[in-house]
């Protein structure tokens, strides 16, 4: 580099604050970026999506203020199909007891979003928390993880299930702690591959280099960067978690009845499927919607977030 | 590992590197790699010291492991007097603060989720140096020191600006401790040419500003000739040259040197290249490397005693070090 070029790039560095008309420019002219069509019908799906998980969020969270007759109950005569009837509360039909199919339905909200969003959420504490730390720490704390996370993968889901269900009473609380178990590994292994290819980057190097205790840079700089993606897959466990107690009750060892859950409803219309396949088909298609609509959520949610790190 | 010379060290330095091992585990075989075998350099106080040499010969790690991240596998590293690699954590993190460092990647060397402020405050939060507006005035006064606008940049993310800019909040941050030592790891080879410039410029405004010691890591002798007082040249972990920067580019007494300087393109288009000096081959490998001289496969001047007997750093000309049997004419 000959000295006259060093000094003309002397002068350019004077001038070389960043600009902020320049950056907000680049801004607006993205704005008006008209939005493509497949991106408008996708956002379309997303909306339609959340709206159906709002809706069983806030029947499941105000049963008891709807009116809805009680779902223990026979209100009617047993297997009317839905749309039938437009009584109270026999919209949707009645089970092989002749009992509210929407009461039911409602009701078995309740335990299936409190089973999907309990076992996400303890998923991604506690496999977050130890991810993060095998995948900073590494060495012996890894591998004891890492040992009891593959233990965990490798027993058949149904037999550990069906194993703690038969010695443990069912009840909400067993079933939780079953599925629990049954996502903790995933999450684990998600947070542990963030983390350790996190760890491996110049800016962790550097709050190292300026006397950053491990902790912090775990909770600061790891963490923050990493919890994304495990939160992007939170849609996807619950619903994976609906279906997971679904399995259970049609096995009958779900909730023992009269506790409505959607995956009982199905479990008690299977004998009369040919005589009136309206009992298994209400239950079944709320299932449907709402791990599609889970599943939409978690996709989109996905996108947008690979777009930002992209970027 | 033996030592290979020490004609080139001095008794006043400030940073003070013997004999320094680093090995990297290859695999479950149990085989080693030496990323650094056995190298000594030191840097007086205000000194900037060049590290060359191509790319996997070393010096990224050499200067690591005078941060100990991570420690060497032997060797000493001492600094004003204390030696660092036998310090137990907890004092290795109260000398810390007085080595920074800046890395190659601009934009990976800064976290992503952090807004400009926080990354340039947080070396002060990690020490809880004094009180929020102490340390706000600090942050602004260091991004105004690297010619940025604080009041712009402190509430952007790093990816709002350009990889100079990213350099700039990284040498930002670096300043904010007040350290002593700045180990600068290629910090302006993911730049373009003209920002190299203005960077490489802001670094030697800072030097004198701040009083700092450097030890300036390239692969590149044209970009460490203007900003290095010595130079000492690296291949396959271990140091073959040692020189004040002019002396060095004028008259190169290794012939790895030489083939460095050679390869620096010359703007004439008249300029006709000089083949038969030139170096061939790939750098060997350092899980297995050359017995004797490490160059001697590639050394156009290599002969019999150079795969037995492993040359000695000696001073063939006042402050100028060479590790070679068959060195350079001086004029």
């Amino acid at each position: 580099m000959t000295d006259d070029q060093t000094g003309v790039d002397a002068e350019l560095a004077r001038d070389s604050h960043i600009n902020p008309d320049s950056l907000f420019a680049a801004e607006t002219a993205a704005e008006l970026s008209p939005v493509p069509a497949k991106r408008r019908r996708r956002n379309l799906f997303f909306w339609a999506a959340v709206v159906w998980v709002a809706v069983i969020f806030l029947a499941a969270l105000f049963a008891d203020l709807l009116p809805l007759p009680p779902y223990a109950e026979a209100i009617g005569p047993p297997r009317v199909g839905p749309f039938q009837q437009f009584g109270h509360g026999m919209i949707l039909g009645t089970d092989p007891f002749g009992r509210s199919n929407l009461s039911r339905v409602v009701y078995g909200a309740r335990v299936s979003m409190i089973i999907g969003v309990v076992a996400a959420a303890v998923g991604l504490l506690v496999g977050g928390a130890v991810g993060l730390l095998s995948g900073y720490l590494k060495g012996w704390t890894d591998r004891t993880s890492s040992f009891v996370v593959d233990t965990l993968l490798a027993f058949p889901p149904l037999v550990m299930l069906l194993t703690i269900t038969a010695v443990l009473q069912p009840k909400v609380s067993t079933i939780l702690i079953g599925l629990s178990i049954l996502v903790i590994p995933t999450f684990v292994r998600l947070e542990r591959a963030a983390a350790m290819s996190w760890s491996e980057r110049p800016f962790v190097l550097a709050a190292r280099s300026y006397g950053t205790k491990d902790f912090r840079i775990a909770v600061r700089h790891i963490l923050p960067n990493s919890v994304l993606t495990l939160i992007t897959y939170v849609p996807t466990v619950i619903s994976a978690m609906i279906v997971a107690e679904g399995s259970l009750s049609f096995l009958g060892l779900g909730l023992p009845s009269p506790t409505p859950s959607w995956g009982g409803m199905i479990a008690e219309g299977k004998s009369s499927l040919r005589l009136a396949p309206s009992v298994v088909f209400v239950p079944a298609a709320v299932v449907f919607l709402t791990v599609l609509s889970f599943n939409l959520i978690g996709e989109y949610v996905r996108a947008r977030f690979d777009k930002r790190t992209k970027r | 590992m033996s030592s290979s010379g020490a004609s080139h060290l001095r008794n006043d330095a400030l940073v003070s590197v013997r004999d320094v091992v680093v090995e990297f585990p290859v695999g479950r075989s149990g085989a080693k790699v030496h990323a650094v075998s056995g190298v000594s350099l030191d840097i007086r106080k205000g000194e900037t010291l060049g590290l060359v040499g191509e790319s996997g010969c070393g010096k990224s790690t050499l200067g690591r492991a005078i941060l100990q991240l991570p420690r060497p596998t032997n060797g000493s590293v001492t600094f004003d007097g204390t030696e660092l690699t036998s310090l137990s954590d907890r004092d290795l993190r109260l000398q810390r603060r007085r080595i920074q460092m800046i890395f190659q990647d601009p934009i990976s060397s800064l976290n992503p989720r952090q807004r400009v402020g926080q990354i340039v405050s947080d070396p002060l939060d990690v020490w809880k140096e004094g009180t929020p507006e102490e340390r706000r005035a600090r942050v602004v006064e260091v991004l105004e020191a690297v010619g940025l606008d604080p009041e712009t940049a402190m509430e952007r993310r790093p990816h709002e600006f350009s990889g100079g800019q990213c350099q700039r909040i990284s040498i930002a941050r670096c300043l904010i401790l007040g350290p002593e030592v700045i180990i600068c790891d290629e910090p302006v080879s993911a730049l373009d040419v003209s920002v190299q410039a203005q960077i490489l410029n802001l670094l030697e405004e800072m030097k004198e500003r701040f009083n700092l010691t450097m030890l300036f890591i390239a692969h590149d002798l044209a970009v460490v000739r203007n900003i290095s007082d010595r130079i000492a040249v690296m291949y396959l972990g271990k140091i073959c040259e040692v020189a004040p920067s002019s002396v060095l580019h004028e008259s190169p007494l290794h012939p790895y040197t030489d083939g460095l300087l050679r390869a620096i393109p010359v703007p004439d288009p008249m300029h006709v290249a000089d083949d038969d000096a030139e170096m061939t081959g790939e750098l060997p490998s350092p899980l297995s490397p050359p017995s004797g001289c490490r160059f001697r496969t590639r050394c156009p001047r290599a002969q019999e005693r150079c795969a037995t007997e492993e040359p000695l750093m000696r001073e063939l000309a006042p402050d100028h070090h060479v590790a070679c049997h068959f060195p350079l004419e001086t004029e």
